[in-house]
């Protein structure tokens, strides 16, 4: 009987599809904050599932299913996180994609000198009632942001999610 | 600084929540506008306004009475001195340089003088006014609306004495502000950093497909804790008036790939969508 593995780990891409191989005959849900599910969907018929895991913010966190799979909310509640249900998986999802654009231009204005970190954050939350600031989210995920505006860069080609280098160099 | 007179010029919509905001903080303000007829009409609807919140009770009849006696309006011709002036009127560089010329001959040294401009440079502006006041000049950025929004952008220009900007810092902090420092650059902060809020969102949907819309404002209101999503959001603020945001920040910059418009923002515009202020914007309104 096929089992259900929710796999929470935020692992690399090879760490991944051995995982993936190791459980053929099984339902798998999977971490893809900075993979293209898609295309991982295609390849691996017994990936049912996908949620980017190291994007979560406030114990919040976007979840696809291509099928209904008991036990797979109870699992993320097991680990402290709210799923909400999405209706598309696309590489960073959205709440993701939308934040690694609005960190990186934070971190090119603090490059410029425009402002310091705190007045950044300030102005974001105060000017435009954003919940946090964009370093308050970018506070030890650096490098998921990076990894993840490198694969959008990889994907659709162009300057757009080009990575500024201050944002590299505290991913480091 | 203390600041025991303000002068706000432009009596359009951020021009009077400005000087609501400065009579409510027992500032004496006046409140000047080209068109008279319009100053009389911010006047009233600044009344009409601390009326309400009388009968809301969360201010007393009292304390109404003294700000409506803080609050004038007059002519610019009639006015002569002020501390601090913030100009709030149409964005049209060449006319702000004019008024800055003529405020600079007429104002005392000491006085600060301020733009409320969310899209010009400070240096350019600065330029139209005495060497020796370019210190006295700075942009300072309010939100709308400007009684209820707490963020005000401290813009220093090249020439802004660090001192005037520290101490304008302050005393918004002290009169309950969240004021934030900047350097001049386009956009400032928060125009600048919001751009793909947007921007990302138009290019996760890509078509003018209502349901991708929707799903999109419900994730980042849902999971990210946004009060709005980018789309209920471009539709509030006008979809023209944000497609015009855009496309200055991607001009000022040079036209970088990151600041792009989106084809979808160009299409609504061209078609009438400009929002819920029409009825029609990336949903239906009313």
């Amino acid at each position: 009987m096929a089992r259900l593995i929710v796999d929470f780990e935020h692992g690399d891409a090879a760490a991944k599809r051995a995982l993936l191989t190791a459980h053929a005959d099984d339902a798998v849900v999977m971490d893809l904050s900075c993979l293209d599910p898609i295309s991982w969907y295609a390849e691996f018929p017994q990936l049912k599932g996908s949620f980017p895991g190291q994007f979560a913010m406030s114990g919040k966190v976007e979840l696809h299913l291509r099928e209904e799979l008991a036990g797979v909310e109870e699992a993320f509640r097991d680990r402290g996180l709210q799923p909400v249900r999405v209706g598309e998986a696309r590489l960073g999802f959205t709440l993701p994609r939308t934040l690694a654009m609005i960190v990186n231009e934070a971190y090119f204005a603090l490059a410029e000198n425009v402002a310091t970190k705190a007045d950044i954050d300030r102005a974001m939350v105060y000017g435009v009632n954003y919940p946090a600031g964009p370093f308050q989210w970018a506070q030890g995920r650096q490098g998921a942001f990076v990894e993840l505006l490198d694969a959008l860069a990889a994907t659709h080609g162009g300057r757009r999610y080009e990575v500024c280098p201050r944002l590299r160099e505290e991913a480091r | 600084m203390e600041i025991s007179s303000a002068l706000v010029i432009g009596a359009g919509t951020m021009g009077a929540g400005i000087a609501q905001w400065c009579a409510q903080r027992m500032v004496p303000t006046t409140l000047c506008d080209n068109n008279p007829e319009q100053a009389a009409k911010a006047l009233k609807g600044i009344h009409a306004s601390w009326d309400k919140l009388v009968e809301k009770e969360k201010l007393t009849g009292c304390q109404v009475s003294q700000m409506k006696s803080l609050l004038e309006v007059k002519p610019l011709a009639a006015v002569t001195d002020a501390v601090l002036v913030i100009e709030a009127i149409v964005e049209n560089l060449e006319i702000k340089r004019a008024l800055f010329r003529e405020l600079d001959d007429r104002f005392p040294a000491r006085t600060v003088l301020a733009s409320n401009t969310s899209s010009f440079p400070i240096a350019t502006m600065a330029e139209a006014v005495s060497p020796a006041r370019r210190g006295q000049f700075l942009g300072l950025h309010f939100f709308n609306p400007a009684t209820l929004m707490p963020l005000v952008e401290v813009i220093k220009g090249p020439a802004t004495d660090e001192g005037v900007a520290s101490e304008l810092y302050a005393w918004f902090e002290n009169q309950g502000k969240k004021p934030a420092l900047c350097n001049d650059s386009p956009g400032f902060i928060v125009n600048r950093v919001a751009r793909n809020f947007y921007g990302e969102a138009l290019r996760i949907v890509e078509t003018d497909d209502e349901a991708s819309m929707r799903e999109v404002d419900r994730i980042l209101r849902e999971v990210g804790g946004f009060k709005m999503g980018p789309f209920e959001l471009m539709d509030l603020i006008g979809i023209d008036v944000n497609y015009a945001v855009t496309c200055s920040v991607w001009e000022a910059f040079g036209r970088p790939d990151r600041f792009a418009p989106h084809p979808l923002q160009k299409q609504m515009v061209d078609e009438g969508r400009f929002g819920k202020k029409n009825g029609r914007g990336y949903y239906r309104h009313g």
